[in-house]
C-alpha cells in the first residue's frame, strides 16, 4: 500500500524532474557554484599578478606611461577566452526579458570573461618578463549567437591584447 | 601555411615600435582566416553550457585562429621587406551559422 504511493508519487514527480527541470536544477546549483568559484580564483589571480609587478596593475589603456618612463622596447600580447552563460542563467534572463531591465545573471558572466581575459594578459605580461602592458583594447565578439526562446546555447568571446613594454630602469645610485 | 616559418617581425597595436624609429612606411598589411567549430566541439560546449563559465574548446579554436591570421599578415608584411607592423588592430565576426572570421591588419613598416 506505502509502496504503491511512493511509486506512485515518484512516477509522478520523477520523469519531469530528470528530463525537464533535472538538469535546470543542476544548470542552477553546480553552475552557480561553479562559477563563483571560477570569479573568485581570478580574483585571487589578480592580487597575485599586482603583488608580483610590485603592487601595481600592469595594464593600462594609455599609449603614454604616467609618470612617463624610458620603453627601450616592446611587442604585441595576446589573450582570449571564450564564455558562455548557463542554463539556468538563460531562463532568467528570457524570463527578465518579459519586463525588461537589468539582466544581472549575464552582467556576472560578462564580468567574469573580462576579468579573466585581462588577467590572462597580466599572466603573459608576467611569463614574458615586461614591465608594463600599454595601449591595452579589449574586444567582444559573438562565437555562438542564441537564438532566443527554447535556445539554450550561446558563447561570446573576449580577446584582450596590447603593447607589453620594457622600461629602462633608473641607475641605482640615481 | 608558407614554407619558411614565422617571419621575425617586430609587432605592435601602439603608433611605433618602442624605442625604434620608423624609417619608411610600407603600407597597410592584412592577414585573416575563417574557422568553423566542427561538431565535437559544438556538443561539447552545448554540454559546458549547462553550467556556463569558460568554453575551452573556442578559446583554443579562437586563439589558433587568430594566431594564423596573425601569421598571414606577418608573410603579407615580410614580402613587403618589412621589418615591423604597427598599430595592429583585430576583428571578429560571425560569417554564417557556426563560422568566424578572424581578421588582423597593421601598418608594414621598416624601422631602426
Amino acid at each position: 500500500m506505502v509502496d504503491e504511493a511512493v511509486a506512485a508519487v515518484l512516477w509522478t514527480f520523477l520523469p519531469p524532474l530528470i528530463f525537464g527541470g533535472g538538469p535546470l536544477l543542476f544548470s542552477y546549483i553546480v553552475g552557480n557554484s561553479y562559477q563563483n568559484r571560477k570569479l573568485n580564483d581570478t580574483a585571487a589571480r589578480e592580487k597575485a599578478s599586482i603583488t608580483a609587478f610590485g603592487g601595481r596593475d600592469p595594464l593600462t589603456s594609455t599609449v603614454h606611461l604616467y609618470p612617463s618612463a624610458d620603453i627601450t622596447h616592446g611587442r604585441l600580447l595576446t589573450a582570449n577566452v571564450s564564455i558562455g552563460p548557463s542554463w539556468w542563467q538563460f531562463l532568467l534572463a528570457s524570463l527578465k526579458k518579459i519586463i525588461g531591465g537589468r539582466i544581472h545573471v549575464f552582467d556576472r558572466v560578462l564580468e567574469f570573461g573580462r576579468r579573466e581575459a585581462l588577467q590572462r594578459l597580466r599572466e603573459i605580461a608576467q611569463a614574458e618578463g615586461v614591465d608594463h602592458v600599454i595601449n591595452v583594447r579589449l574586444d567582444t565578439s559573438m562565437i555562438v549567437v542564441n537564438k532566443g526562446g527554447d535556445s539554450k546555447s550561446g558563447a561570446m568571446e573576449i580577446f584582450a591584447y596590447g603593447t607589453g613594454v620594457h622600461v629602462a630602469k633608473p641607475a641605482p645610485d640615481a | 601555411m608558407q614554407p619558411g616559418g614565422v617571419p621575425q617581425l617586430m609587432i605592435s597595436n601602439t603608433e611605433t615600435i618602442p624605442g625604434r624609429t620608423i624609417t619608411a612606411t610600407l603600407g597597410l598589411v592584412t592577414g585573416s582566416t575563417v574557422r568553423a567549430k566542427h561538431v565535437g566541439r559544438d556538443i561539447m560546449a552545448g554540454l559546458k553550457n549547462i553550467v556556463g563559465g569558460e568554453l575551452k574548446g573556442y578559446t583554443e579554436l579562437l586563439g589558433e585562429a587568430r594566431n594564423e591570421a596573425m601569421l598571414r599578415m606577418m608573410q603579407a608584411a615580410s614580402g613587403l621587406g618589412a621589418n615591423a607592423i604597427v598599430n595592429v588592430r583585430f576583428a571578429t565576426s560571425a560569417v554564417a551559422g557556426g563560422a568566424a572570421e578572424l581578421f588582423a591588419y597593421g601598418t608594414a613598416v621598416q624601422v631602426q
